[in-house]
């Protein structure tokens, strides 16, 4: 059980993700680097780990016969599974576009990062010690603007360059080591309490490393003219959302007993304006631009959403896309659409409303003749659902479900 | 007299845990005390599936190709009732077919079936009664490209459904014509 559990830790340690953060103090060293020096170490980096940026050079590969090579094989093998996997988008623009801001940010080692984006509904990035990073579709439907993706792809890319996978994969054997040490020390009489310190500590030193990246990021994308405000607003619209969904109580409770979340954003917040100082041309957001990029898809992203049947979380989420004005039509639509599939007593009201909404805004998805039309039904209107149904088919006329609904159409 | 005792123990209990039994043509066969259908080939039944509500069938291995048998469904229960705990929607019993083609993609999505695609989705009989039948095409998370058909109805405000699905190469179309012969079979008891 207690290797399995190492085993786990080990397993974690090799991908990254965001997560929680402590103190500040570690990552404010980057802010002091020199223009053309990300890495300046200081006595606190040091603390974390010996290696500084500057020794990972453009185009670094590791030696096979060292533990980093080993690491870096084992992640090429894994990587060769993520491209073929399932998930992938393969769009071609959307992947030029994330690649030329993941190349703004990255400078001279944009050639040392390989993007993935992957269609997965939830907020996330992740970024492999060889390179690899991962973005979820959730990440790209939620980030506001191009400076915000910079803040995601730029924290990534901190780890990256700080080789936080290999340090936390050293921990890890040291902590195994030691661990195996105090038992056969102790005759295994208080492994229980050895593993959780063991754990705890390994749990710290990831929390370290997020906040280093935090600091890092910060730095990349400011240098790269991105304005490091718009970094800690990803993390408030995270928080916000987690609120919609548990409810204020339970995210207080859980802010309390987890400052670590709090703190981060807090953290982020404070050090956003110090580099707002330190780099005061860092002004470029791209919101328009960014929004522009990922209006083709959104349709796509937004049913993903919705298909996950967490109403309160993709109402705060439609709450804030709304905020933006863009593709008004389509977010009522998208609106309707929780209505009806929420289906609680009055739902079915609220939802037509919305998909009216929809058609006066604009040019919604074509679906939405289908949705009212279903609706209609259920409202036991079935000379307006006829009329809805024939909208969506004079629409798309070789729609997947055109002979259901023209037999619908029939039968009523 | 012991050994032939434990003899008899052993065999029951492989008998009772034998991961597959045969289901063999020409006869009728019953599924779940619900309808019976009418194999052309020689099917296996695997006995233990992932899903706690589903009879699923096979010739050349699950994951290779699979009859999967939905019967039942009640209101408020999902398509796949996993063992493991996934949140996955419910069937409503008010739900036209539409309805269902919808939940029956969001229920393939929870359950990690990517790029789901729903297509030629028609009336069709279903042990005689009206009912539905489309064909869909998914990728695996591993990212391998699977193909299925389904056929359903509603019958006394409960969900029936009968689903072949396999690997897009080669095994879905082996036995695609045996599966849509034992859905064209279906006589409820």
């Amino acid at each position: 059980m207690r290797m399995r559990t190492l085993t786990l830790t080990l397993g974690a340690a090799l991908i990254l993700g965001g997560c929680a953060t402590g103190n500040m103090s570690a990552y404010e060293s980057g802010l002091e680097g020199s223009e053309h020096d990300t890495a300046a170490s200081t006595a606190k980096t040091e603390d974390i780990g010996t290696y500084r940026v500057t020794d990972l050079k453009p185009g670094h590969r590791p030696p096979l016969n060292t533990d980093e090579g080993g690491l870096w094989m084992k992640m090429d093998k894994a990587e060769g599974g993520l491209r073929s996997s399932g998930n992938i988008i393969e769009d071609p623009a959307l992947n030029a576009y994330v690649r030329r801001v993941t190349c703004r940010v990255a400078g001279k080692y944009c050639n040392d990062i390989r993007i993935y984006l992957a269609r997965v509904p939830h907020f996330n990035a992740t970024m492999a010690p060889n390179g690899a990073m991962q973005i979820w579709s959730g990440l790209l439907l939620r980030v506001q603007n191009e400076a915000q993706l910079a803040a995601v792809i730029g924290h990534e890319i901190a780890h990256y360059l700080r080789q936080h996978s290999l340090k936390k994969m050293r921990n890890t054997i040291d902590t195994a080591n030691s661990l195996a040490f105090f038992n056969i020390a102790t005759l295994g009489i208080t492994a229980g309490l050895a593993d959780l310190a063991a754990v705890g500590s390994l749990q710290a030193n990831n929390r370290d490393f997020e906040r280093e990246a935090d600091g890092y990021g910060l730095v990349l994308m400011a240098k790269a003219g991105y304005d490091p405000l718009e970094a800690p607003k990803v993390w408030q619209n995270l928080i916000h959302e987690h609120r919609a969904e548990k409810g204020a109580e339970s995210s207080a409770y859980f802010l309390s007993t987890h400052p670590a979340k709090r703190e981060r954003v807090n953290a982020l917040r404070s050090l956003s304006k110090k580099a707002k100082r330190r780099w005061s041309k860092a002004r470029a957001i791209g919101r328009k631009s960014y929004l522009t990029r990922i209006r083709p898809y959104r349709t796509r992203l937004l049913r993903d959403e919705l298909q996950l049947q967490r109403f309160k979380r993709s109402q705060a989420l439609l709450n804030l896309l709304k905020k933006n004005r863009t593709g008004m039509s389509e977010l009522h639509y998208f609106q309707g659409e929780l209505y009806r599939l929420r289906n609680k007593s009055g739902d079915r009201k609220l939802a037509l409303a919305s998909y009216q909404r929809a058609l006066r805004t604009g040019r919604p998805p074509v679906e939405l003749h289908r949705a009212m039309g279903l609706l209609l039904l259920k409202e036991k209107q079935q000379a307006k659902a006829n009329q809805a149904f024939d909208r969506y088919l004079r629409r798309a006329p070789n729609a997947e479900d055109a002979e259901m609904i023209r037999h619908m159409m029939k039968r009523g | 007299m012991r050994r032939v005792l434990f003899v008899v123990a052993a065999l029951a209990f492989v008998a009772s845990c034998a991961p597959y039994q045969l289901v063999e043509p020409p006869q009728r066969v019953k599924v779940s005390d619900t309808y019976s259908v009418s194999p052309q080939v020689k099917w296996s039944r695997v006995n233990n599936t992932f899903f706690k509500n589903v009879e699923q069938w096979t010739v050349d291995g699950a994951g290779l190709q699979a009859l999967m048998f939905i019967n039942n469904v009640e209101d408020g229960q999902p398509i796949f009732r996993s063992r493991r705990k996934i949140n996955i929607p419910v069937f409503r019993s008010s739900m036209n077919s539409l309805e269902i083609k919808e939940l029956f993609e969001n229920s393939m999505a929870a359950m990690q079936a990517q790029k789901v695609r729903v297509q030629n989705f028609k009336p069709a009989k279903f042990g005689g009664a009206d009912g539905f039948r489309f064909t869909f095409s998914y990728k695996t998370k591993g990212g391998l490209d699977k193909k299925g058909i389904a056929r359903g109805s509603v019958r006394n405000k409960k969900l029936y459904l009968v689903v072949y699905l396999g690997t897009r190469l080669h095994y879905f179309g082996k036995y695609q014509r045996a599966a849509e012969g034992v859905m064209r079979s279906i006589r409820f008891l």
